[in-house]
């Protein structure tokens, strides 16, 4: 019996990624454990270098999830329920972004971080500070530099769930003995949580396997996992704890998502998935 | 509807020159009204007529442009919605979807600081009252329409507002479960001793369930009545049109002894010069008499009664419990004429001459 | 109170917005400074660091490279692609959820992660400082977005319309052609611009793969901007914003044309 044309379409997407895809991860799962021993990896978990550099990348990317999606809120706030103009010009200003390279954005930071830059040519102007600040190859650099990167990507769920929200219901909420704030920590914010952890877990993530911006905007000092990967194959070549690495990158990226899954299934069973009649 | 509450002393509220522009727009044109302590009273009219702006701006969430708001005496007009102490029940209910439906009702006493225990009871004593005692742990996207509308009323009125509100209550129910709820919310009311401000565009509802009917047309407070006294004292013929079917004949007036006559091609109506009906027509020539169309009878043509219609028949409708007969008159107006004495009508057929004649007492006069 | 706390929201996403677009907006001007390291706000103006970027050999190269790279990327994920999301769409099959989750993992991976694995499986293939080899790269991570555009397209198209084909004695192929493919165009083309926005850019993966022979622009600008400030730099960042916007246009135009 021939095979169904769904096999002809089917077949050539899944051996092209099985091999260019799915193969080079397992060849890096295989080059970790040289003769099936676990070496690099007791390695990575008892050398202090090794520990700081994950503590490092968590402590990063928690605080960068933490400061973009307290940023992305009243964003996606001001574009669900401001009206059309408002979504209108915030969606440009979030999507012109999304269309320049993370590179091209990266580079922009320096050139405004450093010290004769605008931000310090600002802060001085206004008087905050009276000399220059160190911006540059520091870890404020790479969280502002992150942030800006990963804005787009935090706004969009929250603002699919917030979207969805009706405004009546804080008129509700009012007309029920309630002033702004008790309506929003009793009413609007429990009903964006869905987007609030879709919008975390997603930046954080993403934040996880950072490369090019703390490459160009942190230091040496205060590397994340993906510098100390590359760094072991270009300039160690050691091949085998690199491997080890991006394979711990790789489960903690892995465990990150399924942690959106399980919040994402609890929600939706207590019915905090969207507003029905 | 209910004299004796019309004697219980206290005003809830007071509407004084409110009125109400978005921009050229005249939402409300200066309405003034009171509303009695435990009274039911219905805001109706078509929409863009001003009832609902007013609904919002007794609950504060619309700021009048002039005039004030009194509730209880105080001036509220500047307070904003969470300190007046209102119910409201939402047209499409604004229950919330994350709380149960004993959390739901229960979220008015916990802005008051009440402790949950207390809030649960008295919730639950809410519930009871409504009939959904057994849905306490449910969440509103669990139960039907109805059962929804419920849980809203029962969140407005577990506080014991001053003044609860009601925007298109039926609005969102099917037909058939409309009468049922319209006596269920009118009793739910009584039994707690609420003071209801309701608004709707269904005249029946509005019959139905008040003590007293405010309409509304362009902004303005047309009339405002019990159900008997807008249905048989209309003061304008936009009130006469609006509840019930009314016969509107407009006509000229002619002054004769001790009467007064209203006349037009084919028809006249007469009242004695002392009725205080009669106190509109002073100095006009032109007046508009309604008459309600199960007022007028059925009579042989060239009657010599001082009340008297003339015209052919051009539909007679068979309604089981009635005759409809559509008139027309010389004048190419139509006359509408309900009529029980099914014996009478039965042998009559479109094309036919038919005589009306009405009583005195049945006429209302509307100013031209 | 109530207004305070109004201008104090709008005060926040006003700020937001310009930190949003603050980075894109500066590439343009800085590029004409007159002086030799980049500063913000330019000082003079001038075009010569557009000239020294054109001119040199160089840049040149990286934009053949870079060029060919992307436009045999996105054809190729294009192709590939489509293939996935119309079996996707229109066919049951054992182990669709399996399939569908290897289809967009890609987009999900952390790509340094991709690039050092395939820097360990392309050398031993004799890929590494081929333009064939970074084809193949950017295939990969460029077929999820093709899948997800393509789907979408597919969604809105009238399910009866290609049986109604079949039905009426056309072949499977020229079922496809004619009927299908035109009216799945709009994802088709959309999954491509994105796929060759995706290629374009893409620079981890490249610093792998590449040598000095085929380096792409990406790769030029990450070497210059790790070492100096060079304006000329600038230059290059602001013609890929021109050329961005253009993609971006087209594929709004095409979206447009075609509904």
């Amino acid at each position: 019996m021939r095979p169904p044309v769904a096999f002809w379409l089917i077949a050539p997407p899944t051996l092209f990624l099985a091999l260019f895809f799915v193969f080079p991860l397992l060849k890096l799962v295989a080059i970790s454990l040289p003769g099936g021993s676990t070496e690099y990896y007791n390695q990575i978990f008892t050398t202090p270098v090794f520990l700081r550099v994950i503590g490092e990348t968590f402590r990063v990317s928690l605080i960068v999830t933490f400061v973009t999606v307290a940023v992305a809120y009243p964003y996606a706030y001001a574009m669900a329920h401001g009206g059309r103009a408002v979504l209108l010009v915030l969606t440009v200003a979030l999507l012109i972004p999304f269309w320049v390279s993370l590179l091209l954005r990266s580079f922009s930071w320096i050139v405004l971080l450093q010290n004769s830059g605008l931000i310090n040519d600002f802060l001085i102007a206004t008087g905050v500070i009276d000399r220059p600040i160190r911006l540059i190859r520091t870890p404020l650099g790479v969280i502002i530099g992150m942030v800006h990167i990963l804005l787009p990507y935090a706004v969009l769920p929250l603002y699919t769930v917030m979207k969805k929200i009706d405004l009546r219901l804080m008129e509700a909420s009012s007309i029920c003995g309630a002033n702004w704030l008790k309506g929003f920590a009793r009413i609007y914010f429990p009903l964006s949580l869905p987007g609030v952890m879709a919008s975390a877990i997603l930046a954080f993530t993403l934040s996880l396997g950072f490369y090019i911006t703390p490459a160009l905007l942190g230091s040496p000092r205060d590397m994340m996992i993906a510098q100390m990967i590359a760094g072991q194959f270009n300039e160690q070549l050691n091949f085998g704890l690199g491997a080890a690495l991006a394979v711990v990158l790789m489960v903690l990226t892995a465990v990150a998502f399924g942690l959106f899954g399980a919040a994402r299934a609890t929600l939706q069973m207590r019915g905090q998935f969207g507003r029905e009649a | 509807m209910n004299a004796a509450l019309q004697d219980t002393a206290g005003t809830a509220m007071k509407l004084e020159g409110v009125s109400k522009h978005f921009g050229a727009v005249k939402a409300l044109d200066n309405v003034s009204f009171e509303l009695r302590k435990g009274e039911f009273l219905t805001m109706l009219g078509p929409s863009g007529s001003g009832k609902t702006t007013s609904l919002r701006a007794i609950a504060g969430f619309i700021q009048p442009t002039a005039g004030r708001l009194l509730i209880d005496g105080r001036d509220m007009t500047a307070v904003p919605p969470q300190k007046r102490n209102i119910g409201m029940m939402f047209q499409d209910y604004a229950l919330f979807p994350h709380m149960t439906v004993l959390e739901n009702v229960g979220y008015p006493l916990e802005t008051r600081g009440i402790r949950r225990a207390e809030r649960e009871k008295l919730s639950m004593e809410m519930l009871e009252i409504v009939g959904l005692a057994s849905c306490a742990k449910r969440y509103p996207k669990q139960m039907s329409g109805g059962q929804q509308q419920r849980v809203a009323l029962a969140r407005a009125l577990v506080f014991r507002p001053d003044i609860v509100l009601l925007d298109e209550p039926m609005a969102a129910l099917d037909k058939k479960l409309r009468g049922q709820m319209q006596i269920e919310i009118m009793h739910i009311t009584r039994q707690v001793g609420a003071t209801v401000v309701s608004v709707t565009h269904d005249q029946e509802e509005a019959l139905v369930m008040s003590d007293r009917v405010a309409i509304f047309k362009d902004g303005r407070l047309e009339q405002i009545g019990t159900p008997h006294q807008l249905y048989l004292q209309p003061r304008s013929e936009f009130v006469a049109d609006f509840i019930g079917e009314a016969n509107l004949l407009r006509g000229s007036v002619r002054q004769a002894d001790d009467w007064i006559l209203v006349e037009g091609d084919g028809w006249k109506a007469n009242l004695s010069k002392d009725d205080p009906r009669c106190a509109a027509l002073v100095g006009a020539n032109k007046a508009c008499v309604v008459l309600r169309p199960e007022r007028i009878h059925a009579v042989p043509v060239g009657s010599e009664t001082q009340n008297v219609g003339e015209g052919v028949i051009e539909d007679k409708i068979y309604l089981g419990v009635e005759y409809r007969l559509v008139v027309r008159m010389n004048d190419g107006g139509k006359i509408n004429l309900r009529s029980r004495d099914v014996a009478s009508i039965a042998g009559m057929k479109a094309g036919d001459r038919i005589g009306m004649a009405w009583a005195p007492d049945d006429i209302v006069i509307i100013g031209a | 109170m109530d207004k305070l706390r109004r201008v104090f929201f709008w005060l926040m996403i006003g700020l937001t917005a310009m930190f949003l677009l603050l980075p894109t907006l500066i590439i343009v001007p800085m590029s004409f400074t007159t002086t030799s390291t980049l500063e913000f706000p330019p000082v003079g103006f001038t075009l010569e660091w557009y000239g020294k970027v054109i001119g040199a050999p160089d840049w040149q190269q990286a934009l053949i490279n870079s060029l060919v790279v992307a436009f045999a990327a996105a054809t190729l994920a294009t192709v590939i692609g489509t293939m996935a999301a119309l079996a996707l769409h229109a066919h049951r099959f054992p182990g669709k959820m399996l399939v569908t989750v290897l289809l967009l993992s890609p987009m999900v991976t952390p790509v340094i992660v991709l690039a050092v694995g395939m820097y360990m499986v392309f050398s031993g293939w004799g890929l590494i400082a081929t333009r064939l080899g970074l084809v193949l790269a950017h295939t990969v991570l460029a077929i999820p977005f093709v899948v997800v555009s393509v789907l979408a397209s597919a969604r809105m198209v009238n399910p009866s319309l290609a049986p109604a084909s079949l039905g009426l004695g056309a072949s499977r192929w020229f079922t496809f052609r004619r009927v299908t493919l035109p009216m799945i165009m709009p994802g088709v083309l959309s999954g491509a611009v994105f796929a060759f926005i995706t290629s374009w850019d893409e620079v981890v993966i490249a610093l792998f793969l590449a040598d000095a022979q085929t380096r792409t622009v990406p790769i030029m600008i990450w070497n210059q901007v790790r070492t100096n400030l060079d304006p000329a730099t600038a230059a290059v960042a602001a013609i890929l914003i021109v050329l961005s916007a253009m993609g971006v246009l087209l594929s709004y135009k095409i979206r447009e044309a075609r509904s």
